[in-house]
């Protein structure tokens, strides 16, 4: 008997312990984003230096989501806009694997509220026909590392921040590519499956507690 | 009425001998005129051009988001063939190291005509349309690649420095050309393009060649002609 007490002893704390560290652990780690609900937030891409182009703000609208672990194409079409000296016309926003891009994922951190988000796979292409000139097209990556911001873990609201700069060598020319702006909206997040395998010790050690308490 | 015959039979005889005499040598000047204006007539016409070897190329650059210089080159690019009259893809790479400038010829949304060129022996000028020409830009970034497509040059083909020598064939071209895109990447800048080499003539007969053959052999036929009747046999 004294030895079942003594095996039960060790079960309970043990699952005591790895519950406090499970807890512990859990708190500290981040948990993966499963979609970002872009509502807000506009993006420009421009070149650097003197005669520079610039896409201008590209308004978030309508807002659009962005599925994680998964190319989307498009993530958001863009108005065709028509002057008196060309037009763009199928520009879009899309993710894609085909040059080595991982899909679109990120993380949450609920104990810092810091989030994290890589979409080193969503480029912007479109075309611009210049009537003078001819039709132009252009497929460039949007951002080049991992975005960082904010979120509410309560409510999953969101802010990221971009501000990245690509400088490309075309010896013996150069040239840089600069993408500001912000996106704003909801982000969901996944529970960990370490988080149940938590839950179970911490209910053993309960468990375990309780029975020892009523041998006694 | 008989021994008046033979004068009568001669006078035609002669008369005939005489107009035959006139018509040959009519038709021979006519025919060695026709072989000495009409060569001269066909030289004047231009010559539509197979292929253009290109052996030297350069594309200089003055953008003020780029920088100035020359593109580069890459090693055994030339010479490169420049098909006339098809669609070619592709005619030469350009740029080196993450850099690849691809050019060739495509209709594009603007149904533009294959490229042609002309060459003007006479003058010793070259006339091209090169509207058809098109430019796929790739650099390669940690981020992914940058693509970025267009004409080559402007619609409106600025005025070109060309010359041909009928000779060798030896041709150059140059032309300026301000652009709002270089080699696509939405920059403006100035472009001095430069490419020689020699010029292939196309290898269809020009539609004078049988004209001017059909009256060298009428101008020799009837040069035989009137030898035939200038000298009878029995005279």
């Amino acid at each position: 008997m004294s030895g079942l007490r003594a095996i039960r002893m060790w079960v309970g704390g043990a699952a005591l312990a790895a519950g406090l560290l499970g807890a512990g652990v859990a708190s500290a780690s981040t948990l993966p984003v499963s979609k970002l609900w872009v509502t807000g937030g506009s993006l420009t891409v421009a070149i650097t230096g003197d005669g520079s182009y610039s896409t201008g703000p590209l308004t978030i609208s309508p807002p659009v989501d962005i599925v994680m672990g998964t190319f989307q194409d498009p993530i958001l079409s863009l108005p065709n806009l028509t002057s008196s000296s060309g037009s763009i016309t199928g520009a879009k926003i899309y993710s894609t694997g085909l040059y080595g891009q991982l899909a679109p994922s990120g993380t949450a951190d609920p104990g810092t509220g810091a989030l994290s988000v890589d979409l080193t796979s969503v480029r912007l292409s479109g075309s611009v026909t210049s009537v003078k000139y001819g039709t132009f097209s252009l497929d460039v990556p949007l951002f080049s590392s991992p975005l960082s911001g904010t979120y509410t873990p309560g409510s999953g609201a969101y802010s990221l921040s971009i501000d990245q700069t690509t400088t490309l060598n075309i010896a013996p020319f150069s040239l840089s590519f600069h993408t500001t702006g912000t996106l704003s909206g909801t982000v969901a997040v996944v529970p960990l499956p370490a988080s149940l395998a938590l839950m179970v010790p911490g209910l053993l050690a309960l468990v375990g507690v309780a029975r020892r308490r009523a041998a006694r | 009425m008989d021994a008046r015959l033979p004068i009568r039979e001669g006078t035609a005889r002669a008369a005939g001998r005489a107009g035959a005499v006139a018509g040959a040598f009519l038709t021979g000047t006519f025919a060695v005129l026709a072989n000495l204006l009409l060569p001269a007539a066909a030289h004047a016409t231009p010559i539509p051009l197979q292929t253009l070897v290109v052996s030297t190329f350069t594309l200089h650059v003055d953008s003020p988001a780029l920088g100035s210089g020359d593109f580069p080159v890459p090693a055994g690019a030339l010479p490169a063939d420049l098909r006339l009259g098809v669609y070619q893809d592709p005619i030469l790479h350009l740029g080196g190291g993450p850099t690849d400038v691809r050019v060739f010829s495509a209709p594009g949304p603007d149904g533009l005509p294959a490229p042609s060129a002309t060459a003007d022996a006479a003058t010793g000028t070259l006339a091209v349309d090169f509207r058809s020409l098109q430019v796929a830009t790739r650099i390669d970034s940690p981020a992914g690649p940058f693509l970025f497509g267009g004409p080559f040059v402007p619609l409106t083909l600025p005025p070109a420095t060309d010359l041909y020598d009928p000779a060798t064939g030896a041709f150059s071209l140059t032309w300026d050309a301000t652009v709002p895109a270089v080699v696509g990447i939405p920059v403006p800048g100035d472009l001095r393009v430069r490419m020689a080499g020699t010029a292939v003539p196309a290898s269809i007969p020009e539609p004078a060649v049988p004209a001017l053959l059909l009256a060298g052999v009428l101008g020799a036929y009837a040069g035989r002609r009137r030898r035939g009747i200038a000298s009878p046999p029995g005279c």
